[in-house]
């Protein structure tokens, strides 16, 4: 006799609305849309939105749209974004070609450091080539006692560009490697076979094949040229150089009074260039998935035999990494352990760690560096959590709710942390429940969480789909809830990638700067900030101490990651 | 039809993937206006012997030569890449490049060969004419049938008329419907353009249809080659008779008194004692493997049978309606012993006639 199996099952089969999907939808929209109405809305009045006095105006986008620094600082902007596409997309497809493609020596160490530039904090890299090339800096001097000058200036336009366009190369190199990797290797073998050259080939079938991946990496870069901040504040600005973000930074200081409504104008304004660009990538990269190719069986694909020729190609990537890797990292390592540089200074006779010992001397930068770290462990589980909530009402669900959700997490990748920050701030004074949080490390994380929502969502979505439908089917007809589905069989499946998007996240917490910089206040400073303020006042030892902290707990995370196996990029 | 002058020459090459040894001296050679199939099943060798060739795959060992050219010499360090060796190669993907044009995809071997664009076109156009493509010039690729890309990939290959051919398993992605007339098709293509091509295919059939000649190919090793009939027909080894047509396999016992010098020798299996072919030297041991084509077995024939037959009388297990025809499973001393037969039998015992130099003892 078997052992009787309750004919029913203990739940009551019936099929719900998913109001549960739809409340993370609204949740979604909430927060990703308040801030920006928030400033919409400030930039039509008069003063600021918490003044009784206020009302509605269109004297600020008046103002703005008539000040000749606006449209000066929106001229560089502009420079800047296209020489950035200029340089760095070239490059990154040469770079993405000879990594992917080639036999080149070394490629299983170079391969990850190539993507070093991705999570180093701009701020730190900018002081970091001010340090090495700047005037007084330790390869400017070198070069000056060879030649008698230095035959650059690290300030103003042209070496913005250049430094600019070389720490944003990885972008394109991730997207068209991926594409690369995807192409069958048969469709080349096709093109050898016929009689075309390695160049050739290159040139006649496997780039304009990942077309799609190339102009996806243009427009994210040229709207990654539009949101830089960083680089512009430390290399820009000593030359009078102003772009969006940075004439938005310097406008309380440009008009004299703080201005709600002119600083909405201009958030504004960078917003309507980068959401379009947001919305073309998408269009892109959906054109992109459509153009992939399948790949052929698994064979072992011999790779473009370059000959003596390889020696070049390795000397492109190692002048490329020396450039965007090794100049400001050894610049920074070096002066945060000097007492000072100049003409003529004998580099044992200044050697010191007074500047780690003085970080001990002020509570604040020991808070900010406290709070980075808790910022990213603690505040980055948390946001991998609701990145997995939203992840997870997504999966498999076919409603016109994933389409406004789609649209929803794409607006925070338009806003530049710096906007997002400004944007949070105005919304906890303008809330009035929100007002405890204002100056606590809650509201740091919200606006963190909120404009790094379309990165770690793509992290997640990018473990969930691993998850083949047949598992979570096979559950669902024993008789599991979806609810029992996704806690019992999903998530425990998708929980390395979990780590890893934890991981990346955590870095990218570390790594940021300028999303911090409105909501930096006693008890709120975050690493990126701290430096942002300190650049402001010249406190170049702390900077520099700070500096090396912040890039060590981003190389410890990042050697974690690489230890662990996860993948850098989706 | 085809002369003795060598276009291809493949000399004991090998090659190994990591520790897996996929090529083990296989040689080969391809004569002018011959058609030669690299027969074999999957994990045989023979795309990578094919890829080889191209210059795809770089072999360990050995030597391969094109023309009177050596392409590749191991001991000499000669290897000239694929874009050197002037082949017609056919993808088994087809690798049609989606973002040209049919025929911009044909007339990219003239352009790298500097044709000029009058004289490209012209070529392009008349190759697509021959290939039944005329009209297809301006579409891309993925607005075409499995069937017309196929066609478009053999014209890439063939426009600027290489000295030979390799096709990669050429009909594997066609319809089965489709797969029957293309193997027509592609045999009659061949022998009017005087082509000599080497193809790849793990189907028995389009190998015996279309080549001249078969090599068949074995865990990196030539089993045999020759002529589809006499590979049929006359198979040297166990896994050529096996790996051939419809078979039954069965364990014997040879009788060595019993031989004769035309070769013949008694064979038994349990009771049964059969009259058969000694095919090697694996007749010399008592215990060998019997090997017979289903189609060689009659069951209840109409003819008066002469001594060149065997008849058993073997218990019917079932039978199967296959269509054209029905296969009857009979039981042989605990073996499943098929035949065929235009009818249904009863159940019961039937008289089955096996001929002499059908049976094959190896």
């Amino acid at each position: 006799m078997m052992a009787t199996i309750p004919s029913t099952l203990t739940q009551p089969w019936i099929r719900k609305r998913p109001f549960g999907r739809y409340a993370v939808v609204a949740t979604v929209a909430i927060l990703v849309l308040s801030p920006l109405l928030l400033i919409a809305y400030q930039s039509s009045l008069n003063g600021p939105f918490f003044a009784e006095s206020s009302h509605f105006d269109t004297g600020a986008w008046r103002y703005v749209l008539g000040a000749r620094q606006f449209w000066r600082a929106f001229g560089t902007s502009a420079i800047v974004a296209t020489g950035m596409v200029g340089i760095g997309v070239p490059l990154g497809a040469v770079l993405a070609f000879i990594m992917v493609r080639t036999d080149i020596p070394g490629r299983r160490i170079l391969e990850p450091a190539v993507l070093i530039p991705i999570f180093l904090s701009p701020i730190v890299t900018a002081f970091g080539y001010v340090v090495a090339i700047g005037p007084v800096g330790f390869i400017s001097l070198w070069v000056k006692s060879l030649v008698g000058s230095v035959p650059w200036n690290v300030y103003g336009l042209p070496s913005l560009i250049v430094i600019a366009a070389l720490t944003h190369v990885p972008h394109t190199y991730l997207y068209v490697s991926t594409a690369l990797r995807s192409v069958n290797p048969e469709l080349e073998e096709a093109a050898r076979t016929l009689g075309a050259p390695p160049w050739r080939v290159a040139l006649d079938i496997s780039l304009p094949l990942v077309r799609p991946a190339l102009l996806f990496s243009a427009s994210l870069t040229f709207l990654l040229g539009f949101e830089l901040f960083g680089l512009p504040l430390v290399l820009g600005d000593p030359a009078g150089l102003l772009v969006l973000t940075t004439y938005l930074f310097k406008l309380t200081t440009l008009l004299g009074v703080p201005s709600y409504q002119m600083m909405a104008v201009v958030a504004l304004s960078i917003v309507v260039v980068t959401l379009p660009l947001v919305m073309i990538q998408r269009h892109l990269l959906g054109q992109a998935s459509r153009f992939a190719t399948i790949r052929g069986r698994g064979l072992a694909l011999r790779p473009l035999k370059l000959g003596p020729w390889r020696w070049v190609a390795l000397t492109i990537v190692v002048a490329w990494l020396l450039l965007t890797v090794a100049v400001p990292l050894g610049g920074i390592l070096l002066r945060s352990v000097v007492k000072g540089w100049g003409e003529g200074v004998s580099l044992s006779r200044v050697l010191t760690l007074d500047h780690f010992r003085g970080l001990a001397d002020y509570p604040n930068l020991i808070r900010g560096i406290v709070n980075t770290i808790a910022l990213g462990v603690i505040g980055g589980a948390i946001s991998v959590g609701c990145y997995l909530i939203v992840g997870l009402t997504q999966h498999r669900w076919s409603s016109r709710g994933v389409a406004v959700l789609d649209f929803m997490v794409l607006i925070p990748r338009a806003i530049p942390g710096l906007v997002g920050g400004l944007a949070f701030l105005w919304l906890i004074l303008f809330i009035p429940a929100l007002r405890p949080l204002r100056d606590s490390m809650i509201a740091v994380w919200m606006a963190y969480s909120t404009v790094w929502l379309a990165y770690g969502l793509r992290l997640i979505s990018t473990a969930l789909l691993q998850v083949g439908p047949e598992l979570e089917e096979a559950a669902q007809t024993a008789g599991a809830s979806p609810m029992r589905v996704r806690w019992e069989i999903t998530i425990p499946l998708v929980r390395l990638g979990l780590i890893g998007s934890w991981l990346l996240i955590f870095m990218m917490f570390v790594r940021e700067y300028s999303t911090g910089v409105y909501l930096f206040g006693a008890g709120t400073e975050v690493i990126g900030s701290l430096i942002v303020s300190l650049w402001g006042a010249g406190g170049l030892d702390l900077i520099a101490a700070l500096s090396v902290v912040s890039v060590a707990i981003v190389s410890v995370a990042l050697a974690t990651a690489l230890r662990l196996g996860v993948r850098l990029h989706d | 039809m085809t002369d003795q002058t060598p276009v291809l020459t493949i000399e004991s090459v090998e090659k190994s993937f990591g520790t897996t040894a996929v090529l083990q001296g296989v040689s080969v050679t391809l004569h002018e206006g011959e058609v030669v199939a690299l027969l074999g099943a999957s994990g045989s060798g023979k795309t990578t012997l094919l890829r080889v060739a191209g210059g795809l795959e770089r072999p360990d060992a050995g030597r391969i030569t094109i023309g009177s050219s050596v392409v590749f010499d191991a001991s000499s360090a000669v290897d000239i890449p694929a874009e050197g060796r002037n082949l017609g190669f056919v993808f088994q993907s087809y690798a049609l490049w989606p973002h040209m044009t049919v025929a911009a995809n044909v007339g990219y071997g003239l352009r790298l060969r500097g044709a000029s664009a009058a004289d490209r076109e012209a070529r392009v156009l008349a190759v697509l004419e021959r290939l039944g493509l005329g009209s297809l010039g301006s579409r891309y690729p993925h607005q075409l049938s499995g069937g017309q890309q196929q066609r478009v990939a053999l014209a890439r290959a063939l426009v600027y008329e290489p000295p030979i051919v390799l096709l990669d398993e050429p009909l594997s992605n066609l319809d089965a419907n489709l797969r029957e007339e293309a193997r027509a098709w592609l045999r009659e293509l061949i022998v009017t353009l005087r082509l000599s091509a080497l193809f790849v295919t793990h189907d028995q059939v389009e190998a015996l249809a279309i080549a001249d000649r078969v090599v068949l190919l074995n865990r990196g090793i030539v089993e045999q080659v020759g002529p589809p009939d006499s590979l049929y027909g006359d198979p040297k080894s166990l896994f050529a008779a096996t790996f051939l047509g419809s078979n039954n396999v069965f364990p014997v016992t040879v009788d060595p008194t019993s031989r004769q010098s035309d070769g013949t020798a008694m064979v038994g299996c349990g009771p049964h004692r059969i009259r058969s072919h000694i095919r090697s030297s694996a007749g010399n041991t008592p215990a060998s493997m019997a090997v017979i084509r289903l189609e060689r077995v009659s069951v209840n024939p109409v003819l008066n049978m002469g001594t060149d037959w065997t008849t058993l009388e073997l218990p019917l297990r079932t039978s199967l309606y296959l269509g054209e025809r029905w296969e009857h499973v009979f039981d042989l001393h605990g073996h499943a012993f098929r035949a065929w037969g235009p009818r249904k039998l009863a159940t019961g015992t039937h008289a089955v006639h096996l001929p002499v130099d059908g049976v094959w003892v190896f």
